[in-house]
């Protein structure tokens, strides 16, 4: 089965753990209790085919955050969370992406950007035209999502997932295509 | 002759009528026969002199009181005999009349040599634009007229000269040239040549002017006179000629008389005007000469301004360049400090920073662009430049060499390697030795000097940096790991020996740790908790004296390596550093680690807006060195006893606290411990919980308090203490540990209950809810679980107390209950007795089966039943008994309501009282646990 390294990233209190908890478990947590690091497991089935989903729900707050380059290292897909509800974890996001293109060393990585908590419509200070500008600049998907009423939080796994695989399959043909005048010789 | 030309001229309408002839000559274009005599000098000359004659006329033309001397310019055709006017003059156009009297030399073609004298004048016409003449203007301005009699020139001339000096002003009239008017020879001339009046000019003018002025008015008198008489026309024309005719006479006369004094009064007139020539002239000197010294004066304020401005120029050069050379002189006694370099005294050390601070100063110093374009300037930043790149590299040799030294020292003073080290040695004397020297240190990273090294330039600075990284490095490597390794030694030797050891996978480890505990608690409990402690001691000690150590080497290489923005600043720093440890850690930037951190709770740290301190250089000190030294000891604390992750999470939760409060670097390394300490703690709890689903039990054997509620006991109690420190701030994590935990334990108590045999159901349940009940209360995050296992335990008991005391009057039972139904039916109480069923006989008779003595041993047997049931000792089999001796009064009571409702009057007893019932429940339960005692 193939196995898919997922990395949850985002602000302290966003919602990563929710969103994940919610995905994995089906069960939504009401309690804050600020995440180390946590990883789950779960197998899901994407056109026929069974995929194991790794997926590390990371620190957002600053005072267990430290040496992220590592996971990102990891990492095949990325969630970057905020909530609709906070405008400075979404202005946070630019630097996170930054790092993550820095230690991918590419600039084409299978990304799901995420407006969490938009059941708090009267909360609300990010618009989703502001979200969708932002997925535009780091062309990467976008959705808004629900933790708590659980919207959009399956579709963000597997659009990452299918983003994966979409990278995956690109890649051996350019392989292929750059060894074939080789093989000539 | 004049007349008969001007009269020709009138007739041609040249001259207007009252215009005199003044002088007339025949003249020769001179520059044109001069042209043709180059031209054609083989043909005759005489043939061409006839050729062209031209006619100059002098005249006056008088109009409203003002004369204007005119010169007409004519030419005679030759078929005609008429003149033609080709030019007029003004005579106050000409500029100059020059008399020339030349003698030309021809040569003929036939070798011969003609002589001819040539009688000309020249005329210069002013130039309306401008006075200075050119070549061109020259030409066309200046004609030569020849002419063929001395005389007439001379008389033309004459007569022009006089025009000029009667009718221009001085300024206006034409300069002659070569030619002095002579007046007595004229006179003389005038005279005896020709003795009638036509040429006597000017005075001519006049009278002939004059007199027809009185002519008119003496004309107009007589008209007047003569008005009437105009009949008389002929008498009056006769009187008119005769008067005329006298007139006549009497002018010539007066004429006469009056031609010598007019002749003196021109001499007088002549003398003044030469007279007043002469003042001219003197005055023309005056104002050349004043205009001269006017000019002169001009000349000496503007050489006064140069002067002044030339030595404005000469002190600004002078200050330029002595600024300049201020700006670049490094004398010789400072390079001398450079090339000594000291270093060994304070005093010397400071000289050195002074003249090597000195040199980057002049260095840095910009000079006007236009200045550095000097060669001696080039030269001199070239020798600077060049004093500075070798100071700079032999200062980094001697602080390469200083920071060996240090260490060398350091090393010497703490003895060699020592596996029993008890603490990290201070590197206090490294750091004091090498801080002497840091302003050498910045000075090494303001010059910027570089490098190359295999292909790669480098600056002195980071190879410092690099060199200090390295050596240091080496230190702690050696000095943590001996740490480390004492501590692990340590902790070993708290390790009792284990069963199979090699065997033991990590739920055994767990076991092992949580049955210590739980078994311990009748003997050993002191003991581990004493180990529990060491252990503790072992690993905070450890973390404290890294801390320290990581944290002084910060302070340190913050200030060595520092990059201070103003020499004021730094000195600053260093007082304040000087103060004291505390003091120092709120001096420090505040900072956050140059990880790049995202958090909505930072908020604080981004209203600080703290520079983001540089943490590279201890990142590379220590890199992995810490988190591997720390895992090890952790490990080995983990193997000792598997429950002190609890500890180790708590402890490192409280540590990254603290290290991300004061935003030191020890934040980084911590952060890692924790999440090898979570890790490690995840997995004990995941191995806890696969032990609780995981627990089998003997369906044939009897079932008490689960072992795995045991020890959620034990862990429950560890945890408690571990968090006790933290429990304001991460009490949510620990509560979510125990919820599932509790959760897992409550389904397996359920399961387990399910499949016993021996053991009732309710009794397995209650038991253990009961059990968990107890150990949960107190803790504030599992208020609803705790709930839940309470209302279970109690429920559960109920049941187990209904489900076995049953009914032990059983036949009493059913007879009342057949009692109930009849009178739930409707029926009335006191037709009870009359059913022949209920009769009061066969009450009677059934109450009579249960003696009292029966009905105690039948208890006694309960009693019995129940403590085979329970768990040794338990504290809830007196209040299952009790609750049994309740739910017996209560039926009992039930009973006697009945009886005294229905069996009223029949006297129906049962053969004990509610008294003796109270009384056998406490007789058995203390006989019982009598018994057990002894
Ligand atoms: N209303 C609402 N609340 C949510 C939603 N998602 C999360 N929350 C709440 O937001 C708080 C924080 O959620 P977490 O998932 O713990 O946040 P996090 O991003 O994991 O935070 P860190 O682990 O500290 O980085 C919790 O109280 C959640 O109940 C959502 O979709 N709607
Ligand atoms: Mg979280």
């Amino acid at each position: 089965m193939r196995e898919y390294k997922i990395v949850v990233l985002g602000s302290g209190g966003v919602g990563k753990s929710a969103v994940t908890v919610q995905f994995v478990q089906g069960i939504f947590v009401e309690k804050y209790d600020p995440t180390i690091e946590d990883c789950y497991r779960k197998q899901i089935e994407i056109n026929g085919v069974q995929c194991m989903l790794e997926i590390l729900d990371t620190a957002g707050t600053e005072q267990f955050t430290a040496m992220r380059d590592l996971y990102m290292k990891n990492g095949q897909g990325f969630v970057l969370v905020y909530s609709i509800t906070s405008q400075a974890t979404f202005n946070d996001l630019h630097e996170l992406r930054d790092q993550i293109l820095r230690i991918k060393d590419a600039s084409d990585v299978p990304m799901v950007l995420v407006g969490n908590k938009c059941d708090l419509e009267d909360e609300r200070v990010v618009s989703k035209d502001q979200g969708q500008t932002l997925s535009k600049h780091f062309a990467c998907t976008f959705m808004e999502a629900s933790a708590k009423l659980r919207v959009n939080v399956q579709e963000i796994f597997f659009d990452l997932v299918r983003q994966i695989n979409k990278k995956v399959s690109d890649k051996p043909k350019r392989v292929t295509k750059e060894k074939k005048p080789c093989t000539l010789l | 002759m004049f007349k008969s030309i001007q009269q020709k001229l009138k007739d041609a309408s040249i001259l207007e009528e009252n215009e005199p002839i003044l002088s007339f000559i025949q003249v020769v274009d001179f520059n044109k026969q001069q042209q043709q005599f180059k031209k054609i000098a083989k043909e005759e000359l005489a043939s061409l002199v006839q050729n062209k004659f031209y006619y100059f006329l002098a005249s006056i033309k008088t109009a409203d009181n003002d004369s204007t001397p005119i010169i007409y310019l004519l030419k005679l055709n030759d078929k005609t005999n008429d003149f033609k006017l080709k030019v007029t003059y003004y005579l106050d156009d000409i500029k100059t009349i020059t008399k020339i009297d030349n003698t030309i030399k021809q040569t003929l073609s036939n070798g011969n040599s003609l002589e001819t004298n040539v009688y000309a004048f020249e005329l210069l016409f002013r130039c309306d634009s401008d006075d200075s003449l050119n070549e061109t203007t020259d030409q066309k301005l200046k004609f030569v007229w020849q002419c063929n009699k001395v005389e007439e020139r001379n008389d033309f001339l004459d007569t022009l000269w006089k025009l000029s000096e009667q009718f221009l002003k001085a300024s206006s009239r034409p300069k002659f040239i070569n030619y002095k008017f002579e007046p007595k020879k004229t006179l003389v001339q005038t005279k005896d040549d020709e003795e009638s009046n036509d040429n006597s000019i000017i005075k001519d003018i006049n009278q002939q002017y004059e007199i027809s002025k009185t002519d008119e008015d003496s004309l107009l008198k007589l008209m007047s006179e003569c008005d009437f008489a105009s009949s008389n026309a002929e008498k009056f024309i006769e009187k008119l000629q005769t008067e005329l005719l006298q007139l006549d006479t009497s002018n010539i006369e007066s004429i006469m008389n009056s031609e010598e004094n007019t002749l003196k009064l021109i001499d007088m007139l002549d003398v003044a005007v030469q007279e007043i020539d002469k003042i001219d002239d003197r005055l023309k000197e005056y104002e050349d000469k004043i205009s001269a010294v006017g000019d002169a004066v001009r000349i000496v304020g503007e050489r006064d301004n140069v002067i002044q401005l030339q030595q404005n120029n000469q002190f600004a050069l002078l200050e330029l360049l002595e600024s300049m050379i201020i700006n670049l002189d490094f004398p010789a006694e400072n390079l001398h400090v450079l090339k000594s370099l000291d270093l060994t005294k304070p005093e010397s050390i400071r000289k050195v920073i002074k003249v090597a601070n000195n040199l980057l100063d002049l260095l840095e110093t910009e000079l006007p662009s236009s200045l550095t374009k000097m060669k001696a300037y080039e030269e001199q930043k070239k020798t600077l430049e060049k004093y500075k790149i070798s100071f700079c590299g032999h200062l980094c040799k001697n602080l390469r060499n200083a920071i060996g030294h240090a260490t060398n020292k350091h090393l010497e003073s703490e003895g060699k390697n020592d596996a029993n080290r008890v603490t990290i040695p201070s590197h206090k004397k490294i750091h004091d030795d090498l801080l002497a020297l840091k302003e050498l240190v910045f000075w090494v990273h303001r010059s910027n000097c570089m490098f190359s090294e295999q292909n790669q330039t480098k600056t002195f600075y980071e190879d410092l940096k690099q060199n200090y990284i390295e050596t240091i490095k080496q230190l702690y490597i050696k000095e943590v790991n001996e740490f480390c390794m004492s501590a692990k030694a340590g902790i070993a030797k708290l390790d009792r020996p284990r069963p199979n050891v090699s065997m033991e996978n990590i739920k055994g480890s767990m076991i092992r740790s949580l049955e210590k505990s739980h078994i311990g608690d009748s003997f050993g409990s002191k003991t581990d908790q004493n180990h529990k402690d060491t252990l503790k001691a072992i690993f905070v000690k450890l973390l404290n004296y890294l801390t320290n150590a990581v944290t002084s080497e910060e302070k340190f290489c913050l200030e060595f390596f520092a990059i201070p923005p103003k020499q004021g600043k730094l000195d600053e720093s260093i007082v304040s550093s000087n103060s004291g440890n505390s003091k120092l850690l709120s001096n420090l930037p505040r900072t956050n680690s140059n990880l790049s951190l995202v958090s909505t709770n930072t908020t604080s740290s981004k209203l600080l807006g703290d520079p983001k301190t540089d943490f590279s250089v201890l990142k590379e000190i220590f890199s992995v060195l810490i988190e591997d030294q720390v895992k090890q000891v952790m490990d080995s604390i983990i193997k000792t006893d598997y429950i002190m992750v609890l500890f180790l999470y708590s402890n490192m939760l409280a540590g990254v606290s603290t290290c991300h409060q004061n935003r030191q670097y020890m934040h980084q390394p911590m952060v890692g411990l924790l999440r090898f300490a979570k890790e490690k703690c995840d997995e004990f709890v995941r191995n806890f919980k696969e032990f609780i689903s995981e627990t089998k039990v003997n369906r044939k054997e009897k079932i008490g308090i689960l072992k795995f509620v045991k020890y959620f006991e034990e862990f429950v109690k560890e945890a408690e203490i571990c968090w006790e420190p933290i429990k304001n701030d991460y009490s949510e994590k620990l509560c979510n540990i125990y919820e599932g935990i509790v959760r897992d334990i409550f389904k397996a108590i359920e399961d387990i209950a399910s499949v016993s045999q021996k053991t009732p159901q309710e009794v397995v349940l209650f038991q253990n809810y009961h059990q968990m009940t107890h150990i949960m209360r107190g803790i504030n995050g599992l208020k609803d679980l705790t709930r839940k296992a309470r209302e279970d335990y109690i429920n559960w008991q109920k049941e187990y107390v209904k489900r076995l005391f049953g009914r032990p009057l059983e036949k009493i039972h059913i007879f009342f209950e057949k009692v109930q139904a009849k009178l739930d039916r409707g029926y009335v109480h006191q037709d009870i007795s009359y059913q022949l069923e209920l009769s009061a006989n066969n009450l009677a008779q059934i109450i009579s089966e249960y003696p009292a003595r029966e009905v105690k041993r039948g208890l006694y047997d309960l009693y019995n039943k129940v403590e085979k049931h329970l768990e040794d000792n338990s504290s809830l089999l007196q209040v299952v008994w009790r609750d049994m001796s309740t739910e017996f009064i209560t039926q009992y009571k039930n009973y006697e309501t009945l009886i005294k409702l229905c069996y009223e009057g029949h006297n129906i007893k049962f053969d004990f009282t509610q008294e003796d019932i109270y009384k056998f429940f406490n007789e058995i339960s203390i006989e019982r646990s009598k018994e057990h005692k002894f």
